[in-house]
């Protein structure tokens, strides 16, 4: 499909994008913040993909190179962005679906509002923690494939990987505590 | 106290990314340290946290927006030189590129059915080959292929645009030509605007005869579609994308340019039959010398595709393609329809 598309056949850099649009656009949404920055961001991706498909020499995978334009378009993205927009975006502006119809809905509930904290502690978060934090979870690369997106040394990717999930875990703690704290002074 | 022990071993040794010496290193530490393991523990949920995040809902029609703006970079770029030098930041799903990138690989496709398409514009009976599937591939003959065919007399790329219903069609038709410098064709019957409006509809009535002579073809006017508005323009490209992005500036929803709903039609005037008014008049069909509106019949779409993939399978020459010429004119004849 790649060699083909190399060639120029476009169906089969359609296919390319099909298959792989959607664990880059969730990746994406969860580094920039928003569906919408994202498909923008992945849009350019595949565009440059398209145009420097013959450079592509193979010596990675296809996701991986594509990935690596990505997050640099994604990270530029965002510091042009920075002091116009906030990251925290409620879960229905990040165009997020429910996993699971079928489960009850106090779960549903929990799981929503977890999800929710999750994100908000995400977004607050450096660009760097957080998109290794995405590489690693979310499209669970491992060390070397994200060590070769982000084009870093694996002993970087260790610890730079440990301090975002000790951010992460912070930031966490505070939004918790954040909304204990809201929530008694409601009652107050 | 400074400690001995590097912590980032805990996330390496959560995710088996370690060797079997720190592997060792780090359960001995574990069996001592009862916050690292209180922390790893810590660690493992947080990381299953984030890997249930919900997956975003890709709009639907990501995969075909991003093939189109590909394609136009690609077209912008010398095909030698893309493998070498980086893009110039990519579109961005900007209305205006994307009208563009659209426009470019209708027109293509569009030109295409005016190479292949002589014995539906005959009205022959010869057989259309069955391909199924319509492909957007902007092959180097089908780029060819319309840098040949734009100027040809007689001949114009049809585009079918859908809109929303709130617009003001005529008022919006009418300023966006108006801002592009452009005047509608088909006001002035000497150009030839009224005679393709006339030869077009004549097309249609060839493949869908009335039951009877003077009766009406309900046939043909049950099964169509309605085009709120209709307007010729004949014009270098880069002027007609400007006309689009003009009727969709402002709009709710974009204005889309569905390659599937395109329709060529070639037809060159051919003598009394197709001058204006001398066609056989149904009775919701255009009149001569007026802006005018056409309904399109849905079997013509599915010909057309077919029409389109057939045209995709033809061999040709591969030529050296040199990308789209924005000054080059081509004639478009633009069914604005409402939804």
């Amino acid at each position: 499909m790649i060699r083909a598309a190399c060639q120029g056949d476009a169906a089969a850099f359609g296919a390319l994008v099909s298959k792989y649009q959607a664990r880059l656009c969730t990746s994406l949404t969860h580094v920039c913040g928003s569906l919408d920055d994202a498909e923008d961001v992945a849009q350019e991706a595949f565009v440059q993909a398209y145009v420097k498909l013959r450079s592509f020499a193979g010596g990675s995978a296809f996701y991986t190179w594509l990935y690596r334009i990505a997050v640099n378009a994604a990270i530029s993205k965002r510091r042009r962005r920075r002091e116009q927009t906030s990251v925290e975006s409620k879960r229905e502006e990040l165009g997020l679906e429910p996993l699971d119809d079928g489960e009850r809905a106090d779960e549903r509930l929990l799981r929503e509002e977890r999800a929710a904290q999750v994100q908000r502690a995400l977004s607050k978060l450096s660009d760097e923690h957080r998109t290794i934090l995405v590489l690693r979870e979310i499209d669970d690369c491992d060390y070397d494939e994200i060590a070769q997106i982000l084009e870093l040394p694996v002993g970087t990717v260790r610890s730079r990987l440990h301090r975002a999930r000790l951010q992460l875990k912070e930031q966490l703690d505070a939004v918790l505590n954040d909304r204990v704290l809201g929530e008694t002074t409601k009652r107050a | 106290m400074k400690r001995e022990f590097p912590d980032e071993l805990l996330s390496a040794f959560l995710d088996d990314e370690l060797s079997p010496a720190e592997r060792q290193q780090v359960e001995q530490h574990l069996a001592a340290s009862e916050a690292d393991r209180q922390l790893l523990t810590e660690l493992k949920a947080l990381r299953s946290d984030v890997a249930a995040l919900p997956k975003v809902a890709v709009n639907p029609d990501f995969t075909d927006r991003v093939v189109r703006a590909a394609l136009a970079e690609a077209e912008r770029h010398n095909p030698k030189d893309a493998a070498v030098s980086l893009p110039q930041p990519a579109p961005n799903r900007s209305r205006r590129r994307w009208v563009g990138a659209a426009l470019a690989s209708a027109a293509a496709l569009a030109a295409c059915f005016l190479l292949v398409a002589q014995p539906w514009r005959n009205g022959s009976d010869q057989p259309v080959p069955e391909v199924v599937g319509i492909s957007l591939s902007l092959h180097d003959q089908i780029v060819n292929s319309l840098r040949e065919a734009a100027p040809k007399e007689g001949e114009v790329v049809v585009l079918r645009l859908r809109v929303s219903k709130d617009m003001p069609l005529a008022a919006a038709i009418d300023a966006a030509l108006g801002k592009a410098g452009l005047n509608p064709l088909a006001t002035n019957a000497a150009n030839g605007a009224s005679a393709l409006a006339a030869a077009y509809r004549k097309t249609l009535e060839d493949r869908f005869p009335p039951a009877s002579p003077g009766t009406e073809n309900t046939e043909l006017m049950n099964a169509t579609v309605a085009a709120a508005q209709a307007v010729f323009v004949e014009a270098p490209l880069a002027q007609l994308e400007n006309v689009l992005n003009e009727l969709s500036a402002g709009q709710k929803t974009p204005l889309r340019l569905d390659p599937e709903c395109l329709l060529a039609y070639g037809a060159k005037p051919d003598g009394a039959e197709g001058e204006p008014g001398s066609a056989k008049q149904t009775a919701k069909g255009p009149t001569a010398g007026q802006a005018f509106a056409h309904r399109l019949n849905a079997e013509l779409f599915r010909l057309e595709k077919r029409l389109a993939a057939a045209a995709n399978a033809v061999t040709a020459p591969q030529q050296p393609v040199t990308g789209f010429d924005p000054q080059q004119r081509v004639r478009v004849l633009i069914l604005v329809e409402a939804e």
